[in-house]
Formats: C-alpha cells, structure tokens, sequence
C-alpha cells in the first residue's frame, strides 16, 4: 500500500550509466530561530545524454534543488543533509576551490533572463573566452576567438564572428540565450541544468532554443536538468520528469509514463490543467485549490493532503495527515501517495 | 559617439547663456550701484559719476551685456572694476596652479575613496567595513577649512615635513611644486572623498547582488575575475557620475584651501575680487569656473558613455 509499482518495461533510466546520482539531498534554511528544509531528503539520478524535466510551482524547491547542485545555495542556506555523486566525486562535501573548478566546466547552469546574467560592460567574445582562460584554457588571444566563434556557430547565433564584438544589452533575447548556452557549453559539460531557460522568449524563438538544447544532448552526449514550471516543454523535449511539490519529488517516470499514466494527485491536477478544449495550454500550476505551502510550514504527513482533491474524495483518511508516503526511487516510475495504484489506471 | 556628443554640447550652450544674464543681471540690476559701494562714502558724486563713465558703466544694460558676452566669446573676460586692468591675462595666470591643484585633489580624491569604498562593500559588516563606514561618517561632517587646519598643524608645524603653503610653479620645480601641492590637495581629497567612498560601497554592495556576478561566480571565474572585470570595472562608472558632481564641491572647497595655504589660483583671485567689491571681476570669474564646471560634466559624460556602453544608444 505504500508504493507505487508502475514498471515501464524497456525504459531503463540509467541508460550508460549516471552522470549524476544525488542521494536524501535536503538544504535548509534558518529562519526564525530554526531550520526550514526548502528541498527535503530528494534523491535521483541522471543519465548520460538524458534530458529530466524538474517540475513544479515557483515555491516547490525546484529552483533550490539546481542550485543546491552547483553548490550555490545563497547564504545562509547550506546542503545539510545527502550526497551528489558526479564524476567520481560527492558534490555536497567537496572543497570550495575545487567545486569552482567544476562549476562552469562538468556542470553548467543556465537561467532564465539571459542578459541580467552578463556583464554589461563587456563583450560577447570576453564573456566567452574569460571562461576558457579561469579555467586554466589556452590563453592565446587567436584561438580563444576562434573558438568562441566556433561555439556561438554551434548554438546557430547568426553572424557569430560579429557578434562577438557586441556587448549583451545589442543582442536580442533569443541571442542572448543563445549566447548564454555557449558559454554554458564551451568546455563541454557533462551535465547541464537549465532553470526555465526559455520562459523570458517568445514561442517561436522558444521552439528554437528547446530543439537547439536537444540537439546538444543528442550530439554531445551532455545531460540536462531542465526546471520548468511549463509542462508543454517538458512533454516537448523532456525523457524522464520528476514533479515536486513543497521540497520533495512526488512522481517521477519517464514522460510517456507520466503523462500517460499520472499516479499521484497532484500531476493529475497539473495535467488536467494542460488538456482545456482550447488548442492553447494555459500550463498554470496556479489553477489548484489553495496556496502551495511555503518552506516555513510544510503540512504534516503528506504535504499534498490540504489541497488534494483524492484525499477529500476518500472521506480524508488520517495516514494522509500522519504518515508521509514511502516510495522505491529505484523504480522507473512512482509517486510518493498512499492511494497511487487506486487512482493509477484511472485516467 | 559624435553625434551624442555634439547633441550634448548644443545643450550646454543655452545653459551657459543663460546663467550669464542671470550673473549679470545679479550684479547690474540689483539695488545699489556697485562704483558707490567701491568707493564707500568717500565717494563723491562727481568721482562716481566719472569712474561709471570710464568703466562704461553709464551705458543702458543691454548694451553692457551685449559688450561683456562678445568680448567673453573672444576670451576677453573685460577689464577690472578696480584696477581698469584687463581680467583675462590675470585669470590666465592662475590657471596652471588651479589646474595642478583640481587634479592633485581628485587624484587623492579617488586614491582614497575608490579603494575605500569598494573593500568596505566587497566585505560589508567586516572589520575593514566597520571602520572605514564611520570614518567616512567623521569626513564628511569635518569642514574642508578644519582639515587644512589640522594638516598644517600636523604637517607642517608639529611635524615640519612640509611648509605651510604658498606655490612654485610646476615648471620652474616639479619637486618643490608637488611638494606644496600635496597638502591643500590633500584636504581637498580628503573633504571629498568620503562622499565618494560611500557612493562606491553602495554600488559595490549592489552589484555583488546582480545576477552578473553570481552567475559569475556559477560559471566557476576565479574570485580574481570577479573583482576586477565584474565588480571594480562596474563600479568606476559611478565613480566618475560623482566625480562630475562632486566639481561643483571642489571649486567651493578649492576657493577656501586657496585661501588657507595661500595658493594663487582662480579661487582666491574669486576672494579677493569680493573682497575689493570687484563686481566685473567676480562676475566674470564666476562665468569662467562654470563654464569649466559644465566642461568637466560633459567630459565626465562622454567618457561615461564611453565606459558603459549601455548608455551609448
Ligand atoms: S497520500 Fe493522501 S493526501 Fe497525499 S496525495 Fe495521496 S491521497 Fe493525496
């Protein structure tokens, strides 16, 4: 009764092997004299080449969670609790010195609003080629252009050898998320986590950089950790998704399985919001009953059972309100509810 | 660039005309007629009626005006209310030591405060920040003729490393010349600075918080980098911003450190023409240094525009 057991047979997500395997990840905060745990005890892995949707509302953790990857918590905030397996090393206990070695290098990140994240008093090409050069690269003025010339034709930014000269702010928004993902790319990361990266563009220019991002992972081999709040680009371009909700993976599957068969209540309630009449997915998380929790008062027991509809539907049953749902994360696909297999074949 | 440039100066130029009506319509129209109050209440009728006559004081306004703008478009700031010399060879004279000392002074000027500012924001509520923040506080509540005070009394009379004022020009003896630069410059700097100081810890505070730097720091730049290319390099922009503002503080404060340590420049000339009621002189003079104010403002613009290319549109 405590798992839910939905084998999708031929899927393995590990396929050669994990680049990435993070185990009770949980990071806290102080906050009024104790500790709230914004990501809660998170475990999962990545494959090679893969690319894993990270779904949820903005107070989810999702966000926190690729953070709490690079490292980059914002103070005071730490990664108190787990581990992060990445290329033979444990990302939460490494030494600041070498996780800056790494950040930029094996595991890149790359946000949402392209041009708040460059300095706007330099050009492209410095931007570029200042990554190579910290990071031990060649320093050759020559060949550090050429290179960055090579990346920004890699990432289709037209005119790649002017662009070089301009600074940030000349671009447009697609190319400077363009150029964003050079940057992210130019020494070949294993593992890229991508926080909306396309939620500030508009459709079209969207499609392009979701197909460029696919095409990296295909032909590069690089996996991405792509954290959306927008379920269209996950069944877009997405191989597996983990849906979270107040801190912790609630659902995770590959995103035929989970879109086809949702377990848990919650991605019910996110998926019916995608399927309108209307052709336009509004994708609004937003359209659930109540408030999503916040970190500082996460709900006993399950943390979905206020505003989920099945555990109204079941007459409130107390294990929801006591026990938090177990799961096996090995499984390719679960979903952290005590009532999953009732519901799971529902749709 | 050009274009943003010429478009700035055709601004400037209204601006500066006028600011010399209202001069002279300050000095002309005002109650009191200024030859009288030179020669007090000696002055006969007669006397005054004679030496308005001379100056070309007896004229109607506007052809006044139209004589005195003409002649300051040709460089002819007129002649001398007092002395019926011509200003513009005396004001040319104290140029080079007014130059020497604005630029000594904004030279200290940043040497204290840039660094100052930028290391009290880089590690604000550090030690480093707890001192210099209330030190910063205790300079700008000190009088610019305080602080000359004190060095003099440090300096040059307890310490005896330098003497109490007075001028060589530059080329006659660099050494000796800085050597009397250093101390009115340096209660200039010093009266400055601060301001300066807490302009650049803001900024610095601020800028450690833009998405630029952190993601910086994600893209794994060594902290060398970030200092210099992401956090100092956007800092001076506002510097100079405060500099171009902070001018107007400087000539105020240069006429006060000119009269202290007893340095011929345009600052003092500016006193002592007050203080013989040289009315054509203090009008002129006051035109000169705010047209070098809105020169400076636009130089400090222009190499604004050219440092933040954001703004160059
Ligand atoms: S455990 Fe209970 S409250 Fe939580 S999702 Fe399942 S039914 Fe809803």
């Amino acid at each position: 009764m405590t798992k839910q057991q939905q084998r999708m047979p031929g899927s393995d997500p590990l396929r050669d092997g994990a680049v990435l395997d993070v185990r009770g990840l949980t990071v806290e905060f102080p906050a009024r004299g104790r500790n709230v745990r914004a990501v809660d005890n998170v475990s999962f892995t990545v494959g090679r080449g893969e690319i894993i949707g990270l779904v949820g509302e903005s107070a989810s953790g999702k966000s926190t969670l690729g953070l709490a990857l690079m490292r980059m918590i914002p103070a005071p905030g730490v990664v108190s609790a787990g581990t992060i397996a990445f290329g033979g090393r444990d990302l939460a206990s490494l030494p600041e010195a070498e996780m800056r070695e790494l950040r930029g290098k094996a595991l890149s990140l790359i946000v949402q609003d392209a041009l708040a994240t460059m300095n706007p008093v330099t050009t492209i090409e410095e931007q570029i080629t200042e990554v190579i050069r910290d990071h031990g690269g060649d320093r050759s003025r020559k060949s550090l252009r050429a290179r960055a010339t090579e990346m920004l034709r890699e990432v289709r930014l037209p005119n790649a050898e002017q662009s070089l000269n301009r600074y940030p702010h000349q671009l447009s928004g697609g190319m400077q998320q363009r150029v964003a993902i050079a940057e992210g790319l130019i020494l070949g990361p294993e593992l890229i986590i991508a926080d909306e990266p396309t939620t500030a563009l508009d459709v079209t220019v969207q499609a392009q950089i979701l197909a460029l991002l696919r095409d990296i992972c295909d032909t590069r081999g690089t996996s991405i950790i792509f954290v959306t709040h927008d379920l269209a680009t996950v069944a877009e371009i997405c191989d597996r998704v983990m849906v979270m909700y107040a801190g912790r993976i609630v659902e995770s599957g590959t995103v035929s399985a989970v879109f086809s068969k949702p377990a848990h209540p919650y991605t019910k309630a996110l998926l019916s919001g995608l399927l309108p009449l209307s052709g336009e997915p509004p994708a609004e998380l937003e359209a659930l009953p109540g408030q999503p929790p916040r970190p500082d008062a996460w709900p006993t027991g399950c943390r979905f059972h206020p505003r989920c509809p099945l555990w109204r539907a079941l007459g409130e049953p107390e294990i929801c309100t006591t026990t938090d749902p177990e799961v096996d994360e090995s499984d390719s696909h679960w979903a952290a509810c005590h009532f999953a297999d009732l519901e799971g074949a529902g749709r | 660039m050009i274009r943003y440039a010429i478009n700035r100066i055709l601004i400037v130029i209204p601006l500066l005309l006028a600011l010399s009506v209202l001069l002279f319509l300050y000095v002309h129209a005002v109650p009191g007629d200024p030859i009288a109050g030179m020669l007090g209440p000696n002055g006969s009728p007669e006397l005054i009626a004679q030496l308005r006559a001379e100056r070309g004081l007896d004229r109607p306004l506007y052809v006044q005006y139209w004589d005195w703008i003409s002649g300051l478009a040709q460089g002819d700031l007129g002649i001398s209310l007092i002395s019926g010399q011509q200003i513009t060879p005396v004001v040319i004279n104290r140029i080079p030591a007014t130059f020497q000392l604005t630029f000594v002074s904004l030279f200290f000027t940043v040497l204290i405060g840039l660094p100052a500012g930028f290391l009290a924001g880089k590690y604000r509520g550090s030690w480093i920040d707890k001192i210099l923040s209330p030190a910063a506080l205790l300079g700008l509540s000190m009088p610019v003729f305080w602080i000359g005070t004190l060095l003099i009394l440090i300096l040059a009379v307890q310490l005896r490393w330098l003497p109490t004022g007075g001028y060589i020009p530059f080329a006659q003896s660099p050494v000796d010349s800085l050597r009397l630069t250093l101390m009115p410059a340096l209660a200039l700097g010093i009266h400055l600075s601060p301001f300066l100081a807490r302009m650049v810890r803001a900024t610095t505070i601020e800028l450690q918080q833009e998405q630029f730097v952190v993601q910086a720091r994600m893209k794994g730049l060594r902290s060398r980098t970030i200092t210099y290319r992401y956090l100092l390099r956007n800092a001076i922009v506002p510097v100079l911003v405060v500099l171009g503002l902070q001018l107007g503080t400087l000539l105020g404060g240069q006429v006060i450190v000119e009269q202290l340590f007893n340095w011929p420049g345009v600052g003092r000339l500016l006193v002592e023409g007050a203080i013989q009621r040289d009315y054509l002189m203090v009008q002129s003079l006051i035109l000169v240094v705010a047209t070098i104010y809105v020169i400076v403002n636009l130089g400090v613009e222009l190499l604004h525009a050219w440092l933040d290319p954001r703004v160059r549109l």
